[in-house]
C-alpha cells in the first residue's frame, strides 16, 4: 500500500498491523486442503505483530502466502516483530524460492519501498531470512547493501520465538528440514483430498459408462484409491524401498492381498483387474506424492518418472482388459 | 547431481549453513557431501557459493513439475509445480 504522508507531502509506505480474522483461518484451511487452484494471499508490504510499530523489533522476511503469514504471526505471539512480506504470488517460501520469486532483488525492492521507516539509524538492520528461502536468495547480494545484515533464520516458524530470544541473532546453520509423522500427517489430509477428487471423478466416469453401455460398475475402486492415498504418507518411512515408486509397489502388494482376501471367491479375471488397478494407482500416487514431500531429489525423481509412469499407464490398460474379460465371463 | 570443485572451494562454509538437509560438511578445509542421499538438489548451495565451486542439477522433484517442464515442455523451469501463479 502507498499512502501520502500528511506532513511532508512526500510519498511514504506505512507499516500496517497484521491482524488475523476468523475468515483468514477459513482461508488457511482452504489453502491447506488445496481446494482452490489460486491460493489466498497477503498484500505485500511491511507489517508488525504487536500493539504498535517498533523499529527496534526483529525484522523477518516472509512470503505472501496467507497460511505462512498467519502461522508466523501465531508463532511470534506475543512478541513485537516486523514482517517484510514480499510478493511471491501466493506461493510458500520454499517453492517460491525455487521458482525465483523469493529472491534477493525482491527483498531489496521491498526494503527500498519502506526505506524511510526501516532504516533510521547508522547500525545495519538485521534481516532474518527463512532458511528455506536460500535456494532463491543470494546472501552475497544482500550483503552488498551496507544498511542490512542478513541472518539465516530457522526452517520452521515455530522455532522463531526461541530463536529471537538470543540477540544478536546467529545463522541457523544446523537447522534441518524434518519429515516426521507430524509433517507427514500435515501432507496426508491434502493428499487424500486431492486424490479423492481424482478417484471420485474416475468413479463417476465408470458409473456413467455403466448407465450408458451397461459396462458394470465396481465401486470398490473408489475407497481402495482413497485408502492408498491415506496409507502412503502415513507409512512412508516404513514401506520397503528407497524410491517413491518402489514404496508404492510395496504398498500395492499389501493392499492387493487385503483386497483379494476381502473378495475371496471371485473370478480370476476380476481378481487380476483389482490387483492391476491397485498397483497402477499406488505407483501413480507414489509419483504424485513427490510434490508433497520435502525429500524429493530432482534427478532421481526424473528417472523414477521415466521408468514408473509408463508402468502405471500399462497397468491401468491391463486392468481395463481384465475388467472386460471378467465381464465376458460373467 | 551435485559436484564440488576442490580447487575453487575456500571452505568458507556458506554452503554448509544454507543447506536445509545437512548434506555438506567441511573436511580438511574443503566442502564435501556427507549425506548425499539426503540432497534434494534445491540449489541453495550453488546459488550462495561465491566461488563457483558447486555444480548442481537444480530442479523441482515433483511429478507434475517434471511432466510439464521436462516431458511436455509446456512450462518454463520452476513454473510447472502446482500452487500459486506468477510464471
Amino acid at each position: 500500500m502507498k499512502d501520502k504522508c500528511c506532513c511532508s507531502g512526500t510519498s511514504k509506505a506505512f507499516p500496517r498491523r497484521f491482524d488475523v480474522t476468523a475468515i483468514d483461518h477459513i482461508k488457511v484451511l482452504f489453502n491447506w486442503l488445496f481446494l482452490f487452484n489460486k491460493p489466498f494471499i497477503v498484500r505485500p508490504g511491511l507489517y508488525y505483530t504487536g500493539e504498535r510499530y517498533d523499529n527496534g523489533s526483529p525484522l523477518i522476511v516472509t512470503c505472501n502466502f496467507l497460511s505462512t503469514v498467519v502461522l508466523l504471526k501465531r508463532s511470534l505471539r506475543p512478541l513485537n516483530a516486523r514482517l517484510l512480506v514480499i510478493d511471491t504470488k501466493g506461493i510458500n517460501v520454499w517453492c517460491s524460492a525455487g521458482k525465483g520469486q523469493f529472491s534477493s532483488k525482491e527483498i531489496l525492492d521491498k526494503l527500498n519501498t519502506h526505506k524511510d521507516i526501516i532504516f533510521d539509524g547508522e547500525r545495519p538492520v538485521e534481516l532474518i531470512l527463512p532458511k528455506l528461502s536460500l535456494s532463491g536468495v543470494r546472501l552475497s547480494e544482500l550483503k552488498k547493501d551496507k544498511r542490512i545484515h542478513p541472518v539465516i533464520g530457522p526452517v520452521y516458524a515455530k522455532d522463531l520465538k526461541g530463536y529471537l530470544e538470543h540477540s544478536p541473532y546467529k545463522d541457523c546453520a544446523d537447522d534441518r528440514v524434518i519429515f516426521g509423522i507430524k509433517q507427514r500427517f500435515y501432507t496426508l489430509i491434502p493428499t487424500v483430498v486431492q486424490f479423492s477428487g481424482y478417484a471420485l471423478l474416475m468413479g463417476c466416469a465408470a458409473f456413467l459408462l455403466n448407465l450408458i453401455f451397461k459396462t458394470g460398475f465396481r465401486w470398490q475402486i473408489v475407497p481402495v484409491s482413497i485408502a492408498i492415498a491415506a496409507l502412503y504418507p502415513l507409512l512412508f518411512p516404513y514401506l520397503p524401498g528407497k524410491r517413491f515408486a518402489v514404496k508404492g509397489l510395496s504398498l500395492a502388494a499389501a493392499v492387493s492381498l487385503a483386497t483379494l482376501f476381502a473378495i475371496k471367491g471371485t473370478s480370476y479375471p476380476l481378481g487380476a483387474f483389482y490387483v492391476s488397478f491397485i498397483f497402477a494407482t499406488s505407483v501413480l500416487l507414489a509419483l504424485s506424492y513427490t510434490g508433497n514431500s520435502p525429500v524429493s531429489n530432482y534427478s532421481k525423481i526424473r528417472k523414477e518418472i521415466a521408468h514408473f509412469l509408463p508402468l502405471s499407464i500399462f497397468l491401468y490398460i491391463v486392468s481395463i482388459i481384465f475388467y472386460f474379460i471378467s465381464r465376458g465371463g460373467a | 547431481m551435485i559436484e564440488f570443485d576442490k580447487v575453487k572451494c575456500t571452505a568458507c562454509g556458506v554452503c554448509v549453513k544454507v543447506c536445509p538437509h545437512g548434506v555438506i560438511a567441511i573436511r580438511d578445509k574443503k566442502a564435501i557431501p556427507v549425506n548425499i542421499d539426503r540432497c534434494i538438489e534445491c540449489g541453495a548451495c550453488k546459488l550462495n557459493c561465491e566461488f563457483g565451486a558447486i555444480e548442481v542439477t537444480v530442479g523441482t522433484g515433483c511429478l507434475f513439475a517434471i511432466f510439464k517442464e521436462d516431458i511436455l515442455k509446456i512450462k518454463g523451469k520452476g513454473c510447472g509445480c502446482g500452487g500459486g501463479t506468477g510464471c
